[in-house]
């Protein structure tokens, strides 16, 4: 700790601190345009510019220079306001001052400056830039006229994105912030560069012109889309979320957020949503009223009763799930169930049998001071992006040494030094029982307090590294690296998504990451962490609160098989598009058409919702109160910003509507639901609202340590024998299907696609934008073509967000699905 | 002494009215006749137009904040030039003071004061006066100045083309 007097102010801060955080840390004011919490020190604006007795004479910037014992610094003077004074002259030379135009005004750090300061006229005069914005993407508008060159756009997307957009270019009065050959702005569109800049050079388009910053009312909620369970501040006007507006103070996120949640909003607002209960009525759909619809379902589900089937998505809160689970309870059914059953059973089945346990065991931030990482699929970014900017900044910043096994390349596999395995579809599970081997035949194991490891030893007989590198195309010694790396770091971490496109093996796998977590040691100790991610918003809620089987209860899918069997004689969907995102189309289609009595609800009159005899029309994540519980264990408050459309009304009181029709007892609010639900789980228990501050509450504290450790020998699989394997997953810009009803992510990835790797592309003449056809089983699906390079020869993609691509027709589970292709 | 005061009292009035009666009139008979208001007179609101017949107001919200009971509300909007303008502008005479502090707020001088103060009705959702009621056709108190010749670059012209600036160099030019 280091002593130092600011203003006659005395503060004691970490020798690392810069003066400037130890002027906030004092309570001392001093303006900033070039610094973010966020990023490395850079000094580029001088505005920051003190005085430090030890240093007389001089000014010098507080963002970027260390404290030292015994500086007495001073942070206002005639001198230093006259410098500061100038410097904000400088930067109006050639600055447009186009405010009553522009959409920063009213929050724009150059602006409050320019106030705060008295810049009322210039001594100096210069050019000013006439230069054509770039309304290029549909996303974000990039006006360089306005631009004060600080940097951090560019910083942000280096640092922490790692997409590396921009730069400067050009020297002097020249000097702009350009993009790749100065061409438009083309890239994941997280919008990290639009929180960020401090004037307005870089807006968001889809809010041009919609609001004054003073006129929104802004309410902190979590994002609806991903496990990642970032904050969202939504910027609402006129009961109408009109933007997400930046927040670091609040949540995991440190203010950054992906595309989705950024631009992804607009879902709330979207003309298609239900705003009245549906009823079948000779055959077609009838709007009705609530009472009507909701007689209609409590009859149709007493009559069915214990044979009625549960099936809800992993978007509903907490306290919502609660209460289905309640719901069914009265049914006297065990048969509740969500997101697909299979896709998750590397968490509920995997880390149960191996570590006890059902969720990750650390947290987030802690990735970024790992020295080694594993991602298990490169899709992790996809799936998590948020999650991924932490590995990234782990890699950049403390050259952590990232590993990534893939089938597919992606944004991990171009980070910084990261070794990528890529290997044969489907074939993750060999590799990692090729990395313990490793472990054991060299002694690196950490042994200790585990128990099988003879019985696993024997069982990784046949997953000698040479074996498997032979089956799965990676090299020996890449495989052999990257088990001694993880085995070596003192912090390291193992990064697994789930969701529904990731159902194949998802159990093997789970117990294989767990198997890989407790040689190494990584499972519960300190720094460390085993991360299994949940695709949705709520998918560890739902796992927590026990919304799968009972005892004697069905899955998901063992409810559909039973229903096309006509032996279920309800089944209630909630927040679930079945038809359009579990695997294989054609039995999902077969089950929700046989089963007597179908209750749908949901936001959009869905394929699923098209089938059903009632559908409810539901809120979206940003009309209603309650609880969201991330991938890392987080809970966190959701918050109600807007009414619902409408008749439209949460899944809380439709299902409170639903209990009291079965004479069963519902809690009136959200926080009674929630102290009743912490009271029965046992991982909840004790935790309160009130607890739930700025960050959330991390349920089992930051490490959780695994129960037991047992080691379980899983079989890998054989690659499959086909030229041409198509692989199923997630696209950055999508999350589930709901993601499909938003203008933001539409307008980047507006239709399905198929995505082909260069060589792959030319040996089958296809090109960009081709409509080609894919055929499977006797199944033809149908979609443009994407070409490019992340696909090795024989492997193609495609995401499974869109319900019109008919994805599910051939993917019925296979780690890969064999195809011909065809134009 | 209180004698001297109530004389005093009774004549004086006498007085005043005597010399008034002498003089011209300061009233009118309205409505029949009507004053001409002074210049500064801060009566109803308008929105003036630019010098090129284009809308001044470029919906920034400004005069709405800066009013203090308000009264003005409106929604700005891209035109297919890229200028920004209101979609709809809304004035509740009913609520204004008219107290002009949004036309000190005004950047682009849109809104200005006018003479007028004949606002009374029977129906007071009269008095919310749209954009259309709003506009006039001229430039009112300022008839010259354009907004988007001063700022607002590359919508009406580019930099470097407006009349007090000289044209930009290339530096590029100067290499040898
Ligand atoms: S960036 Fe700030 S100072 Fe520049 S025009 Fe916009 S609001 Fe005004
Ligand atoms: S949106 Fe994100 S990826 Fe794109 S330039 Fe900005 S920070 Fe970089
Ligand atoms: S565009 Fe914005 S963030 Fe980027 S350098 Fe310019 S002012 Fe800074
Ligand atoms: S989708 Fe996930 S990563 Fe993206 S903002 Fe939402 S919670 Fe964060
Ligand atoms: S201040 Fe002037 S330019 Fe701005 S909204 Fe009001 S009238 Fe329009
Ligand atoms: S904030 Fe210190 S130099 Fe910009």
């Amino acid at each position: 700790m280091v002593n130092l007097t600011i203003d006659g102010k005395q503060v004691t801060v970490s020798k690392t601190a810069t003066i400037y955080e130890a002027a906030c840390e004092a309570g001392v004011h001093i303006p900033v345009l070039c610094y973010a919490k966020k990023l490395m020190p850079y000094g580029a604006c001088r505005v920051c510019l003190v005085e430090v007795e030890q240093m007389k004479g001089r000014l010098i910037p507080a963002c970027t220079t260390p404290v030292t014992e015994g500086m007495v610094v001073t942070s206002t003077s005639d001198e230093i306001v006259k410098v500061r004074k100038t410097v904000l002259e400088f930067l109006l030379v050639n600055h447009v001052v186009d405010c009553p135009v522009c959409d920063k005004g009213g929050e724009c750090d150059l602006q409050d400056l320019t106030y705060e300061y008295e810049v009322v006229s210039n001594r100096f005069e210069g050019e000013k830039f006439d230069l054509p914005t770039d309304e290029v993407n549909p996303l974000i508008e990039r006006n360089m006229n306005r631009c004060v060159l600080c940097g951090k756009c560019a910083r942000v997307c280096d640092e922490i994105v790692g997409y590396g957009s921009y730069s400067f270019i050009n020297r002097g009065f020249e000097t702009k912030i350009a993009t790749a050959f100065d061409r438009g702005l083309n890239c994941e569109f997280c919008g990290q560069c639009v929180s960020m800049c401090p004037v307005g050079a870089i807006l968001p388009r889809p809010f041009k012109f919609k609001a004054r910053p003073w006129q929104l009312k802004e309410i902190d909620s979590v994002c609806g889309y991903c496990g990642n369970g970032c904050t969202v501040t939504l910027g609402t006007k006129d009961n109408k979320v009109e933007t997400i507006r930046f927040n670091d103070k609040t949540g995991v996120n440190d203010g950054n957020l992906c595309v989705r949640g950024r631009f992804g909003y607009s879902f709330i607002n979207s003309e298609d949503r239900l705003t009245k209960p549906l009823i079948r009525e000779n055959g077609s759909l009838v709007e009705t009223s609530w009472d009507k619809a909701l007689a209609r379902v409590a009859d149709g589900l007493k009559q069915s009763g214990s044979e009625t089937g549960i099936v809800t998505g992993a978007r509903l809160t907490n306290e919502e799930l609660f209460l289905l689970r309640n719901v069914a309870k009265a049914l006297g059914s065990e048969n509740i169930d969500h997101s697909g059953g299979e896709c998750y059973k590397g968490l509920t089945e995997g880390l149960q049998q191996t570590l006890g346990l059902q969720a990750s065991t650390a947290t987030f931030p802690q990735v970024e001071n790992c020295d080694a990482i594993l991602s298990i699929r490169s899709d992790f970014y996809e799936t998590h992006p948020v999650f991924g900017m932490v590995v990234n900044q782990a890699v950049r910043r403390n050259d952590a040494k990232l590993t990534v096994i893939a089938d597919k390349r992606g944004k991990f596999t171009k980070l910084p030094e990261a070794k990528t395995l890529l290997h044969k579809p489907g074939l993750e599970v060999n590799l990692i029982n090729a990395m313990c081997r490793v472990l054991l035949d060299e002694g690196l194991a950490k042994t200790e307090r585990l128990s099988g490891v003879d019985e696993l030893k024997a069982a990784l007989a046949d997953y000698a590294p040479e074996t498997v590198a032979e089956t799965t195309g990676v090299s020996v010694d890449a495989i052999r690296t990257a088990a001694r790396e993880l085995a070596a770091a003192e912090n390291a971490a193992i990064l697994l998504a789930y969701g529904l496109p990731y159902t194949a093996a998802s159990k093997e796998l789970g117990i294989a990451a767990a198997n890989l977590s407790l040689l190494t040691g990584i499972a519960g100790r300190t720094g460390s962490g085993l991360y299994v991610c949940g695709e949705k918003n709520n998918s560890q809620g739902a796992i927590d609160l026990a919304v799968m089987p009972g005892a004697t209860g069905l899955g998901a899918q063992q409810m559909l098989s039973a229903a096309a069997q006509g032996q279920l004689k309800a089944l209630y969907v909630v927040g679930e598009d079945m038809v359009s995102s579990y695997p294989d189309r054609k039995a999902v289609e077969l089950a929700l058409d046989k089963v007597p009595f179908l209750v749908v609800q949901d936001l959009f009159l869905s394929p699923t919702a098209q089938m059903a005899d009632v559908v409810l029309p539901a809120a979206s994540f940003a009309e209603k109160d309650g609880t969201f519980t991330n991938a890392e264990r987080r809970i966190q408050r959701v918050r109600a910003a807007v009414p619902s459309p409408g008749d439209a009304r949460t899944d809380f009181n439709i299902l409170s509507d639903v209990l009291s029709a079965f004479g069963a007892q519902a809690p009136a609010t959200a926080a009674e639901a929630f102290a009743q639900l912490t009271a029965d789980t046992a991982a909840y228990q004790g935790i309160s609202l009130d607890m739930l501050g700025a960050q959330g509450y991390v349920w089992g504290t930051d490490i959780l340590t695994p129960i037991t450790r047992n080691l379980v020998a899983v079989a890998g699989s054989k690659p499959l024998d086909a030229a041409h394997q198509l692989l199923v997953g997630s696209a950055l810009y999508h999350s589930g299907t709901m993601s499909t009803h938003a203008k933001g992510p539409m307008a980047v990835v507006s239709e399905p696609y198929i995505e082909f790797g260069r060589e792959d592309a030319k040996a089958l003449n296809v090109a960009e934008g081709d409509l080609v056809k894919l055929s499977a089983d006797g199944e033809i699906i149908e979609a443009k073509a994407k070409v490019d390079n992340r696909l090795p020869q024989g492997v193609l993609f495609a995401p499974y967000h869109f319900s019109a691509l008919g994805l599910n027709k051939i993917y019925r589970g296979q780690p890969a699905i064999a195809v011909q292709v065809g134009k | 002494m209180s004698l001297w005061r109530d004389i005093k009292g009774t004549l004086q009035p006498f007085w005043v009215t005597l010399c008034n009666m002498m003089r011209r009139p300061v009233t009118v008979q309205y409505p029949e006749q009507k004053q001409q208001m002074a210049q500064r007179y801060r009566g109803r609101l308008m929105l003036t137009r630019d010098p090129e017949g284009h809308e001044r107001c470029v919906a920034c919200h400004l005069c709405s904040a800066a009013c203090p009971v308000d009264c003005i509300s409106m929604q700005a909007a891209e035109g297919d030039d890229g200028r920004r303008h209101a979609a709809w502008f809304r004035i509740n005479f009913t609520r204004c003071i008219f107290c002009g502090l949004c036309t000190e707020a005004c950047p682009t001088l849109a809104i200005q004061v006018t003479g007028e103060f004949e606002l009374a009705g029977r129906d007071p959702l009269k008095l919310v006066w749209e954009k259309d009621d709003l506009l006039v056709d001229h430039g009112g108190h300022t008839p010259d100045y354009n907004f988007y010749r001063q700022s607002g670059v590359g919508v009406a012209a580019p930099r470097g083309g407006l009349p007090t600036e000289t044209a930009p160099v290339d530096p590029k030019d100067l290499m040898p």
